[in-house]
């Protein structure tokens, strides 16, 4: 080997080895973390973090540090695709982008004019960037019925928010005396890791509850470990704590809060009697904590995924915690965090809403909104949970045609439903970068481009706003997917002027009250904005919450004022579990917990994924796995009344005694197959991902 | 001269370092070999124990091999190798405390520490990619 042969294969950045590195974002998440792409020959060959970049500051998580394998996965979509096989076999067809925009805007146009334009949904899985035009698109085409997969992920939480604050809110964690950690694993991210240290380093107290062992509980101050989907009593039995000892601020809810009696009144039922009944976790830990808590005051709080039933009641309650103790709006506690654009807060307004909601039909009702009024309320998009109801049973009416971008069966509980109401689809247009099991079931599929092939807008914090240039071609016809939707609003004759103007275009309009328009921040690095104002405490409470009553709604006065839909104000325990279900399903599941070297389905396939974190399995407490003759490595099968699945077992005290863990949608052993759909948080029509009941044996040797 | 030094007390277990090494080196899970890194946490008796292993640069191999392909790096003090005329006999993975080296197609495949970077002035991908300080370069 020559010098310059071993600097290459070394990847070596330089005119004598061709290689350049080009700043670009990490693909795999919405977190925009700086990455460098060494770039040979216009293609990728190593990524790292990028120094200079306000995500990550040169560093990216075990995900992100995969993103070159994510980029050249063996599955990617290259071309347009019409299905020439059956549903889900998987053999389909190269055709053109024309013929595919052509296929589309006719079938979709069919069935509008067949069944009305309620009978399609456009869908949009999980990333976000793009949310803004596809949301249009779907009003634009006429359908209410645009739905996200955060209507089973992120929106119970946001709804939260709403109802008791009016905003997303954050935790100001760097200036807090103590940190409640719920569900809260910052070893998954290098970011959130390096604060919670420097945190305890500078004297910070750490509560951590969540009812695995994970890494969190090493260097938590206090552990509290409870019995899935149960956390929304422990925290109401320390709203109790609170208030009783006086641990509260008087004079800040007298100025602030609004329904502290009623919320006082339901908090006061979970106490010494009956909380480790309920709970699993001992009424003394839990004062331990509310002392621990009062005297280092002020708290900051993380967001948590409540994937249970009790799931929007406990992101309330955990609200309330913080106004009680006179912690929203002030410096160490919660902060608002209006969101900027999607789900990215950037501390200045966009008109994105308004662009969505000035094209909006308000008739009929989303599918599931019906059933799910208070939804309704705040969200007014269709709650997909309810996709497989209307597919398969026409409620409240049939939906005969969905758009997607990026679906994935697998995420839904009982997915072969959704599966089978993909199936009975007269048409199913499906936009991806990986041909998934999902994208096998459409009759169109479209190949995306992912982050490092196009540019799309990100926002960080402090102010600072990029759209990166593209640091590669897209891979084989790829195609941003923002243009797609606006190709479509072109080819299908949309009344929408604005899409049909073209990308850039549009996101200009949607800026159009800022300093800045896209050619601004499209240099080679992040640039903070003008407009960018920096929260000051007590600004919010001082100026009015946007809430009705404009305070802290402990007792939400849109339930208040809505007795018909049979929902209660404050936030109310109600079981966790079926109890009949008990005797037969002893174990609880909790599908979804989730692991530093996956990304829901992101990685599935990855090469390194697998070196890197092993199959998946089924993690149980070594005393439940003695008890049931299971050792580690064993093969078993996990059953509930949805169905069963076969897996490894790893027998670890990572799991509580009588609950088990399985990362989901994975398709070697597909979870969320056999998490029941019809368990719902009446509140969002949210699943109990998170505690389902199960029974577990050994399977038959192979 | 520089060495890659491990801290266990400030590993995470995230497996960063040995995904950039799966990065850097082009690691295909179809060479049937571990990594040349390999990382992680595992619980047990209520305490979490976090590791970062790959080859430790001692040497040991150098002598084994009959053919002389592994030799020291002067300027870096890596321990290196010239797979032209190695046979995969595995000699040197025998004679290996901590099993770096791997044969894939026939030849020897291990660790170099990143030898062409430090040569470049760069880290070895591993040290450059841990967020927590758990790998340095020193």
């Amino acid at each position: 080997m020559t010098e310059t042969e071993k600097r290459i294969a070394a990847k070596i950045p330089g005119e004598d080895t061709g290689i350049e590195i080009k700043k670009s974002v990490c693909p795999v998440c919405d977190r925009a973390c700086g990455i460098n792409a060494y770039v040979k020959d216009g293609k990728i060959i190593k990524i790292e973090g990028c120094e200079t970049s306000p995500g990550g500051k040169g560093f990216l998580c075990p995900r992100g540090i995969s993103a070159r394998g994510y980029i050249y996965k063996k599955d990617r979509v290259l071309y347009p695709l019409k299905r020439v096989g059956e549903r889900g076999e998987g053999r389909f067809e190269r055709i053109s982008w024309d013929e595919a925009y052509r296929t589309i805007a006719e079938k979709l146009g069919a069935v509008k004019a067949q069944y009305g334009p309620q009978a399609v949904t456009v869908y949009s899985g999980h990333t976000k960037w793009y949310r803004t035009f596809v949301q249009r698109f779907a009003y634009s085409f006429g359908t209410p019925n645009y739905a996200t997969e955060s209507s089973c992920c992120f929106t119970h939480g946001y709804m939260a928010g709403k109802s008791v604050l009016g905003f997303n809110v954050g935790p100001d964690m760097k200036n807090a005396g103590v940190f409640l950690g719920w569900s809260y694993c910052p070893h998954r991210d290098p970011r959130d890791l390096k604060a919670v240290l420097s945190f305890k380093k500078n004297g910070g107290k750490l509560i951590v509850v969540d009812c695995r062992r994970t890494q969190a509980a090493e260097i938590a101050d206090i552990f509290l470990q409870p019995i899935p989907g149960t956390d929304l009593a422990i925290i109401l039995c320390m709203a109790n704590i609170l208030i009783e000892n006086g641990w509260i601020d008087k004079e800040y809810i007298d100025k602030y809060v609004y329904g502290f009696d009623k919320f006082r009144a339901a908090a006061a039922k979970y106490g010494k009697d009956n909380i480790e009944a309920l709970s699993g976790v001992k009424y003394e830990d839990i004062y331990k904590a509310c002392e621990l808590i009062h005297g280092h005051l002020p708290m900051a709080i993380n967001k948590f995924n409540g994937h249970h039933v009790n799931g929007f009641n406990a992101n309330r309650a955990l609200y309330a915690l913080s106004a009680i103790t006179g912690c929203y709006d002030v410096k160490g506690g919660q902060s608002p965090k209006p969101f900027a654009f999607q789900h990215m807060g950037g501390g200045f307004k966009t008109l994105d809403r308004e662009f969505c909601e000035a094209k909006r039909p308000l008739s009929p009702l989303p599918i599931g909104c019906d059933k799910f009024p208070l939804w309704n309320w705040y969200e007014h998009e269709a709650q997909a949970i309810s996709i497989p109801d209307s597919v398969l049973n026409g409620e409240p009416y049939p939906t005969k045609a969905i758009m997607a971008f990026g679906l994935n069966y697998r995420m839904w509980p009982d997915s072969q439903r959704m599966k089978e109401a993909l199936n009975k689809l007269d048409f199913f247009a499906d936009m991806d970068l990986f041909l998934t099991d999902t994208a096998k079931m459409a009759d169109i599929v479209l190949p995306a481009a992912s982050t490092v092939e196009r540019s799309d807008l990100k926002f960080y914090p402090g102010g600072y706003m990029w759209y990166p240039a593209p640091v590669i071609e897209p891979l084989g016809e790829s195609r941003p997917d923002e243009q797609v939707v606006c190709d479509l609003a072109e080819i299908m004759d949309l009344d929408d002027p604005v899409l049909r103007s073209g990308v850039v275009a549009t996101y200009d309009h949607i800026l159009r009250d800022l300093s800045f328009k896209i050619k601004d921040v499209s240099g080679p690095d992040p640039v903070k904005v003008a407009d960018f104002k920096p929260w000051q405490p007590m600004q919010a409470l001082t100026a009015g919450l946007p809430t009705p009553t404009r305070k802290i709604e402990l007792s939400c006065s849109v339930i208040e004022d809505h007795p018909e839909w049979g929902l209660c104000s404050v936030p109310d325990y109600m079981p966790a579990f079926d109890e009949k279900e008990a005797a037969e399903y002893p174990l609880v599941l909790v599908a979804g917990a989730r692991n530093k070297n996956r990304f829901h389905s992101r990685l599935t396939n990855h090469p390194w994924e697998r070196a890197a974190a092993g199959e998946i399995d089924i993690q149980i407490h070594p005393d439940d796995a003695a008890e049931l003759g299971i050792k580690d490595g064993d093969r078993v099968v996990v059953e509930t009344r949805t169905g069963s699945i076969e897996l490894k077992a790893s027998v670890t005290e990572v799991s509580r005694r009588g609950s088990v863990n399985i990362y989901h949608d994975d398709p070697s052993a597909p979870a969320n197959d056999i998490i029941p759909s019809d368990r719902r948080d009446p509140y969002t029509g949210f699943p109990a991902f998170k505690s389902s009941r199960c029974r577990i044996r050994k399977a038959a040797s192979r | 001269m520089k060495k890659i030094v491990f801290r266990e007390e400030k590993c995470a277990g995230c497996n960063i370092c040995s995904i950039a090494c799966m990065d850097q080196n082009d690691y295909d899970p179809s060479w049937g070999t571990e990594p040349f890194r390999t990382s992680g946490c595992v619980l047990k008796d209520g305490k979490y124990k976090n590791w970062s292993t790959s080859c430790v640069h001692c040497g040991r191999c150098i002598d084994v091999c009959p053919l002389t392909c592994i030799s020291r790096d002067k300027e870096t003090g890596m321990v290196v190798v010239d797979d032209t005329d190695c046979i995969g006999c595995g000699a040197c993975s025998d004679a290996c405390p901590v099993s770096a080296p791997k044969i894939v197609d026939g030849k020897m495949r291990k660790c170099d520490g990143c030898n062409e970077r430090i040569k470049a002035g760069m880290l070895p991908a591993c040290v450059r990619a841990c967020p927590t300080g758990a790998l340095s370069f020193e």
